[in-house]
């Protein structure tokens, strides 16, 4: 009899530990994973959303954040590569069909300086003469404290803070060819924060290190870009194929509805509403 | 009786000598040269504080951490024994001599929540990396061991220099535990002196810090 429960205990346990890896890859898979890539703006605003969220709706989903750019972003929603593409830019008519651009939040795009040349104001046709390359040099802008050739550093093609500074600064203006490319806001932050004759554009959570140049007399800070003050306000978008669905759909309508969400925009970026 | 004894005493020495052998096998082969050798050994270091003034991150659970190495960095990955359900995703780099920031600049991509995060990018050798994290709990919550305590390692890609022809080559480094944040005088949490080790000792388990 012993022997016998002993038996029927053993094969109870031994069916426990069978069942158990059979249980736990169909649990694990019904957690969604929502992969983000693309702006490195919108990247640092959709870490802490995701932190949030995560917390809200008790670890529902997982979350993956890869960076590279608005037009990385943009091309890797399209091909499939990951649910939601993040850019800091508006459509273009050369974005592959079918993408749905979703709205999630407002962000200012400061021009900066060195914090050791704070240039005390500066309009369209300022930056225009500057970033175009007709002014080369520090002591032809007024108010500068430095006298050097100006360092220009402007973000790469791919980066959507690259499209939105074209279209909101420079207009038709091209961007004059000898400016310094870089990959990522931070990387301009660092580059015109250690150099003295340096002047670039950042989103406004980058500014943190250097100086922001108040344009059209107005400053560039959360409170002047929430009241519409500031005029070099551009939309973040989190890009689906399609309209989204699912977990993407739970998340996006989350981070455009919710208060909590609302909250975290409001450090450092301008909410929808 | 005697007999047994002597076998299983023989079986035991036996079985010591195999698995001395193993990992002196083993130690053999990780220290084996692959393709090139280095002159120094990479080492990296640096340690955490808490930080609750992360926007957007209520505390507790918000960390700054700082990381060095005596070599040129490529890129690093930060790995905990707790959730890690945020991080920085643009890194300062901090000039080694005038502690001035630098052009130089890393992003980091990953999972939430996850056990770490990894970041890529130029780090010339002897700055100081400086990035945020969080984690899901209060670092210095009380553990229930030894072992559970909160920790935090680094491993980073580097550019090691070829001993004989001098030519550069990437190697990855092995995890180097960064030094716990120093936590409130009630919390249990707080590290122990002396356990922080500040002074890069090969060969021991504690926290490393790179001497430029």
């Amino acid at each position: 009899m012993k022997d016998r429960l002993r038996r029927v205990g053993l094969l109870s346990a031994l069916a426990i530990v069978a069942a158990v890896p059979a249980v736990a890859p169909a649990a694990a898979s019904a957690k969604a994973t929502i992969t983000m890539s693309g702006s490195t703006s919108v990247a640092p605003l959709a870490a802490l959303l995701a932190r949030k969220y995560l917390n809200v709706c008790n670890h529902c989903v997982n979350f993956k954040l890869l960076q590279g750019g608005s037009d990385i972003g943009v091309a890797d929603v399209a091909s499939g590569r990951v649910t939601i593409g993040n850019s800091s830019r508006d459509p273009k008519p050369t974005d592959p069909g079918g993408l749905v651009f979703n709205k999630i939040a407002h962000d200012a795009i400061c021009i900066v300086t060195n914090k050791a040349n704070p240039v005390p104001g500066i309009d369209q046709a300022g930056i225009q003469a500057i970033f175009g390359g007709s002014v080369r040099s520090w002591s032809q802008v007024p108010g500068s404290t430095q006298t050097g050739t100006i360092d220009m550093f402007v973000r790469t093609p791919a980066s959507g803070s690259q499209d939105a500074f074209q279209k909101i600064f420079m207009g038709s203006t091209k961007v004059f060819s000898g400016a310094s490319q870089k990959a990522s806001n931070g990387l301009i932050e660092q580059s015109v924060s250690s150099d003295p004759n340096g002047i670039g554009y950042v989103s406004l959570f980058f500014t943190k290190n250097v100086h922001t140049i108040p344009y059209k007399g107005v400053d560039c800070n959360l409170r002047d870009a929430k009241s519409g003050q500031y005029g070099g306000v551009r939309n973040f978008y989190m890009v689906t194929r399609g309209a989204p669905t699912g977990a993407a759909k739970k998340w996006i309508t989350w981070i455009t509805h919710n208060k909590a969400a609302s909250k975290i925009i409001s450090t450092q970026w301008v909410p929808l509403s | 009786m005697t007999k047994t004894r002597r076998r299983h005493s023989l079986r035991r020495t036996r079985l010591a000598t195999a698995a001395l052998g193993a990992a002196a096998a083993c130690i053999g082969v990780l220290s084996l040269p692959v393709g090139a050798t280095a002159a120094e050994v990479p080492i990296c270091g640096g340690g955490l504080e808490l930080n609750n003034e992360i926007p957007g991150i209520d505390p507790p659970g918000g960390l700054s951490y700082k990381i060095r190495c005596n070599s040129q960095v490529q890129g690093f990955a930060l790995l905990s024994n707790r959730e890690v359900d945020y991080f920085s995703t643009e890194v300062l780099v901090l000039d080694a001599t005038t502690g001035e920031s630098t052009p130089e600049q890393l992003g980091c991509e990953g999972s939430f929540p996850s056990s770490g995060f990894g970041c890529r990018g130029i780090v010339n050798f002897g700055n100081t990396i400086s990035g945020e994290f969080a984690i899901g709990r209060d670092p210095c919550e009380e553990s229930k061991s030894k072992a559970d305590r909160f920790k935090v390692w680094v491993a980073a890609t580097v550019t090691q220099f070829d001993s004989l022809t001098g030519k550069p080559f990437t190697t990855v480094t092995q995890p180097f535990r960064l030094k716990r944040p120093d936590c409130p005088k009630a919390s249990t949490g707080k590290p122990k002196a002396g356990k922080a080790g500040d002074k890069p000792k090969t060969g021991k388990k504690h926290h490393h810090k790179v001497h430029a």
